[in-house]
């Protein structure tokens, strides 16, 4: 699957804060909301490249364990939903932005 | 090693404890027999078990068994009227312990017993392993 | 992730859940024959063609040499080895056995894995909503 679609999608959402942060009578963020974006993205697309490895070795018949590929493929899928889930709010809140009367 | 290590180090020791019960019945089958047309008379034999090479490569055996021959000085049976009793009317049999292979073959079937259970139990406990997040 | 790589995963699973069933087959065979005259058991030889393909299949960059591997690997059937000292040839109905659950659970691992690769996957394309 390719996280890149999200990942702009993210990128998209992140200039839109960064644009209403820096409207003149609200003070710029100071922890970036796009950099903890950007790192979940690719801390996300590491679970899932563990996991599939993991998924791979099983297949070659050379894992150590059962449980940690499995816990491996687990923490990718939930690493993957929340990051689905944050990006599912920022388009929306972005999209209540698009809609807001001025 | 792969997570099937537990499942082959169980198998080797149910094979040697296989072995084991085999060696036991060919004492005891043997314990009565007499010497062969060449004068040799059956040795009973053990199964000794020595530890695998290592722990972690799963293709070598955790158990090594070895078949050894004990000599031990036949067991002189009064037997007059046997054909081949000897002068003083006396036959040679193998020195087969009935008690001692009782013996073995108790521990035999509860070994294997013991290694089908730590099989079963490893079974288990991968089951265990694929419900990791199932709902 | 980029999804000639998953693919290899996919084919990869594909492949050793094929050698699994295939594998089933012949154990179940081994015990059908277990009293028949002169038989010897059979075995499939599935992960050592495999290891030779291995540090490509392990390598997440080498899709195309990675497919191409994975469409060589046909598992060969292969003849167990005289056992150890003192041991009688042919079948061994508890051996045999063993290598029935361990294939079982090896097949029910694949199969569990693959569940979640495709949830992964589902929820990529419903977008989290369900």
């Amino acid at each position: 699957m390719s996280i890149e679609v999200i990942a702009a999608t993210g990128a998209v959402a992140g200039k839109a804060l960064s644009a209403a942060g820096a409207l003149p009578s609200r003070p710029a963020p100071e922890a970036s909301f796009e950099t903890w974006l950007v790192q979940q993205f690719s801390a996300t697309n590491a679970k899932l490249v563990e996991a599939d490895q993991g998924v791979r070795r099983l297949a070659l018949g050379e894992a150590d364990n059962l449980h940690q590929v499995m816990i491996a493929l687990e923490e990718a899928k939930l690493q993957f939903e929340l990051v689905v889930q944050v990006r599912n709010r920022l388009v929306e809140a972005y999209q209540d932005i698009l809609r807001m009367r001025i | 090693m792969n997570y099937f290590s537990a499942f082959e180090i169980s198998a080797s020791g149910m094979a040697f404890e296989r072995l084991r019960l085999d060696v036991t019945a060919m004492n005891l089958a043997n314990a009565n027999s007499v010497r062969d047309a060449q004068g040799n008379l059956y040795q009973p034999v053990r199964v000794v078990g020595k530890a695998g090479r290592s722990f972690g490569n799963y293709l070598q055996q955790a158990v090594v068994p070895h078949i050894v021959a004990a000599a031990q000085a036949p067991r002189l049976v009064h037997e007059p009227n046997h054909p081949l009793a000897d002068a003083q009317g006396f036959i040679a049999m193998p020195n087969v312990n009935p008690v001692d292979e009782m013996l073995n073959l108790v521990t035999a079937v509860r070994g294997y017993e013991a290694n089908v259970r730590a099989m079963n139990a490893a079974r288990t406990m991968a089951l265990r392993a694929l419900e990791i997040g199932a709902r | 992730m980029d999804s000639g790589a998953e693919a290899v995963t996919s084919q990869l699973v594909r492949l050793a859940l094929d050698a699994a069933s295939m594998r089933h087959r012949l154990i179940a065979g081994n015990i059908a024959n277990a009293h028949s005259e002169g038989f010897r058991p059979r075995r499939l030889d599935f992960e050592r063609q495999l290891a030779g393909a291995r540090e490509v299949l392990l390598d997440r960059t080498q899709v195309a040499s990675s497919s191409r591997a994975l469409s060589a690997v046909r598992p060969t059937l292969a003849y167990d080895n005289v056992g150890p000292v003192g041991e009688r040839q042919g079948v061994r109905v508890d051996e045999q056995m063993a290598l029935l659950a361990m294939n079982t659970l090896h097949y029910q691992a694949l199969t569990t894995a693959l569940n979640k690769k495709i949830a992964i996957l589902a929820a990529a394309i419903s977008g989290g909503g369900r």
